[in-house]
């Protein structure tokens, strides 16, 4: 019984001894970086498979030479498995981090914004290598918004590979730069700031044409003094004894107009959206 | 005879085992991963009840997607529930795969997800998932090998046109 | 026996057309006022404009062709599209020699059905009472040129080969601005304004849920076509969602739904309303009457007036529509009318009334 126990354990130690000589048959770097050159050390001959998120590399090896994986075929980062077939059969977990910061995938919200709002402006930035790795040590980000050659600048470090900021919008109508950068990688996005509701709407009698009174409105504006963009509807209503007469006008050149019936004696009102501007009596008492 | 009989029914049981374990394994494969979602430290916008089932749900779906294409090779399960760089980078582990005469299982125990970022605009979502996942690798039909881990994996889901999708998958030893 | 069998066909023959003749002309002399109307207007029906036209009084000063453009329509107009479905007549007044005789037709549209109600004047003429048909005066633009340089708004959408990050092109920000719930005629009614709060064009939808005292949805509706779908900027357009049969003791809540989408728009034609007032029609009802007027330069083929009444307090209190089945020539007013419930006339304080327009690709 004791001669047994004895033939087990010796066979056991063997075993273990066997495993840990194996284990030694592949050695792989600890620190390895998508993109860069890899050497992973062999000892006898056989396949090796390096199995990792994105692709699989295969390389035959021979009396135990080093294998020479090139950067641009490690693109993957995350874990890798090796497994090597032949002489010796065993396999490993390695692991393979992102590359430096290349690539940035930045989401510019919105595309058109009304001036001066607070906080309206979002910018998200997802960090990448080269092979498109997210990056998830922090990171610095800059992000710039400006428009007219004025803006501002704000540095944000990246959590989990995600860098973001929210901004107000300029009180200046037009297009502003949204540029998120990050080492020598920059990305511009376009974020429209076009005017706000009309502010002070006025309107004066223009004159007389066909038989109609015409009405036009001063220089259409916001409350910051951008013009409201042509192409917004402005809406004229005349009421006298013969009912009301309405044109849903349109902003031309900065300007709307409209022709109405004339009338001996009647009240004309002007409109954009919700805002109200002043009102004129035509025709009678003026 | 007893002897006799006993060969046969030990061998019937054998049999019997050896049919039914790779289907056991191939009906976890394709069945649904358990993943349990928190979005409560979600940043810097609130993860909308129907946001979170709809993440809950394709996430999910993403993971039964994974195992099935890594088993069998095929594509159509990762089309289904990946994009952009998390399915370029799929589908070339498929092909890299099929090329190689190599296969994956995975024997997925499960997963903890939090969702840690959720864009302001809400089209993006980031989640932290750790994993319970046995992975196996199979040269034909024999496993070359097979280990069990806990793995971080971050995935960056993007809203589709009638679900998210898996745009970012990638693991991490952090 | 042949000679026999002969004239038996000849004679079985002649009695066949006979009755043929008898059973198939609809053009046989009216002898009521209202027997001429029906008459006429079931050979107009019936695609017969010879028989239908001899029941037309050579006093009406109306060809034939112009006659027949009266009934089926011109410019595209939504009467090109119509089908008339049945008339119902009745004699207000009637003498020897004249009678006047209300007659609504029922049109089948392809917005749904039209009713036209008109008081026709039917004369005796050589015995035979005949229709003066009120001939439409046909309007001709005269050859001009009409400078319209108004906006368009063309987008160009995210490529597929752009990056995930770049962002498209944002859809409109609009607002509903109120909302009504009523109980009218054993429906729920909703109703209300919303408007384009941006500065490029919409296209809407606005529905609504209804939820019970249990929390479940019981009914979901959109305003289909109660509501302007393309907003131009600041534009606002009232919407009425039709819920018919439900009561408002049975709804807890209702949850308004949306859609804003940006759309290619022009920023032409510009229909002015004019001399809008609330009156009565023919047949006593409340309506709101005025004048379309297209100020651009290509007909308006299917116009569509939404009116927006309020009370005194500015309250959304009525939307109805009503499609003109007749197209909009340049610079031409044109008349409408839009029905108003008897029963809210009185609550009425003001009213708005938007043009929706169709116009056929030229």
């Amino acid at each position: 019984m004791r001669k047994l126990i004895f033939i087990g354990l010796i066979v056991a130690l063997c075993w273990f001894a066997a495993d840990c000589a194996h284990a030694a048959d592949l050695n792989l770097p600890k620190d390895a970086v998508a993109g860069q050159p890899l050497s992973i050390g062999t000892s006898g001959t056989g396949t090796l498979y390096l199995i990792g998120p994105g692709q699989v590399i295969k390389r035959e090896f021979k009396s135990g030479g080093n294998i020479e994986i090139k950067g641009e075929e490690l693109r993957s980062a995350g874990r890798w498995i090796a497994i090597a077939r032949g002489d010796v059969r065993q396999s490993q977990i390695f692991w393979v981090k992102p590359g430096k910061p290349e690539n940035l995938n930045f989401l510019a919200r919105p595309s058109r914004v009304p001036v001066a709002r607070p906080n309206v402006i979002t910018g998200v930035a997802f960090i990448f290598d080269k092979y498109q790795n997210l990056i998830l040590d922090p990171t610095p980000v800059n992000f710039n918004l400006a428009v007219g050659g004025t803006g501002s600048s704000k540095t944000v470090t990246s959590r989990d590979g995600i860098a973001w900021t929210n901004s107000a919008s300029a009180p200046k109508a037009g297009a502003a730069q949204f540029v998120a950068s990050v080492g020598g990688t920059q990305v511009r996005r376009v974020v429209q700031q076009v005017a706000a509701d009309p502010c002070n709407l006025r309107m004066h009698v223009a004159g007389r044409a066909n038989n109609n009174v015409v009405i036009e409105t001063d220089p259409i504006r916001d409350c910051s003094g951008n013009p409201v963009p042509d192409g917004t509807i402005v809406s004229f209503i005349q009421t006298d004894r013969s009912g009301r007469s309405t044109v849903d006008s349109r902003i031309k050149k900065g300007i709307a107009r409209a022709e109405l019936p004339v009338s001996d004696n009647a009240t004309i009102t002007v409109a954009a959206g919700v805002v109200l501007g002043n009102e004129l009596h035509v025709g009678g008492k003026q | 005879m007893k002897l006799v009989r006993m060969l046969v029914l030990t061998a019937g049981v054998v049999l019997a085992v050896s049919g039914a374990v790779p289907l056991l394994k191939r009906i976890l494969a394709d069945s649904k991963p358990s993943v349990q979602l928190n979005v409560k430290n979600a940043q810097p916008r609130e993860v909308e009840e129907v946001t979170q089932n709809a993440i809950l749900r394709d996430y999910t779906l993403a993971w039964q997607g994974i195992g099935t294409a890594l088993a069998n090779n095929t594509l159509q399960p990762l089309n289904e529930n990946f994009s952009g760089f998390a399915l370029d980078r799929l589908v070339q582990r498929v092909k890299d795969q099929k090329q190689n005469g190599l296969s994956t299982r995975l024997i997925d125990r499960g997963h903890k997800v939090e969702a840690v970022f959720y864009s302001p605009d809400g089209s993006a979502v980031e989640l932290k998932d750790t994993a319970s996942i046995e992975t196996q690798v199979l040269d034909g039909g024999t496993v070359i090998h097979s280990d069990q881990a806990q793995i971080q994996y971050y995935a960056v889901m993007t809203g589709a046109e009638d679900r998210w999708k898996v745009r970012v998958l990638e693991s991490s030893a952090r | 026996m042949g000679r026999i069998l002969a004239v038996i066909f000849a004679v079985l023959t002649v009695g066949l057309i006979a009755i043929g003749t008898v059973h198939g002309s609809r053009n046989a002399q009216a002898s009521t006022p209202e027997g001429a109307v029906q008459a006429m207007f079931g050979n107009a029906k019936g695609h017969d404009w010879n028989g239908a036209y001899s029941y037309v009084a050579s006093s009406s000063n109306v060809d034939q062709g112009g006659f027949i453009r009266d009934l089926t329509g011109r410019n595209g107009s939504l009467r090109t599209y119509s089908q008339l479905d049945s008339v119902n007549t009745r004699v207000l007044h009637e003498s020897d020699t004249e009678a006047t005789v209300r007659t609504e037709l029922k049109y089948a549209t392809a917005v749904g059905v039209s009713f036209d109600t008109r008081d026709l004047k039917v004369v005796k003429e050589d015995g035979a009472w005949k229709v003066q048909w009120p001939a439409e005066k046909e309007v001709h633009v005269p050859p001009q040129v009409i400078p319209v340089n108004y906006l368009r708004w063309d987008i160009v959408w995210r490529g597929a080969g752009d990056d995930w990050g770049a962002q498209n092109v944002e859809n409109p920000n609009c607002r509903i601005l109120s909302m009504n719930a009523v109980e009218r005629d054993g429906g729920l009614i909703i109703m209300g304004e919303v408007e384009n709060e941006d500065t490029v064009p919409a296209f809407i939808t606005v529905g609504a849920v209804l939820t019970d005292n249990a929390g479940k949805d019981v009914a979901e509706e959109s305003s289909f076509d109660k509501i302007s779908h393309v907003l131009l900027p600041k534009e606002v357009s009232p919407y009425r969602i039709d819920f018919p049969g439900i009561k408002k003791s049975d709804v807890k809540s209702v949850r308004m739904t949306h859609d804003w989408m940006l759309v290619p728009a022009s920023a032409d034609p510009v229909i002015g309303v004019l001399h809008q007032r609330i009156e009565k029609d023919i047949t006593g009802r409340t309506v709101l009457k005025g004048e379309l007027l297209n100020e651009s330069g290509t007909t308006v083929n299917i116009p569509h007036v939404l009116a927006t009444f309020y009370d005194n307090g500015g309250k959304v209190i009525w939307v109805s529509d009503a499609y003109s089945d007749h197209a909009l020539l340049p610079q031409t007013p044109q008349p409408f009318s839009v029905a108003l419930r008897d029963d809210l006339a009185a609550n009425v304080h003001t009213y708005r009334v938007t043009v929706n327009h169709y116009s056929r690709e030229n």
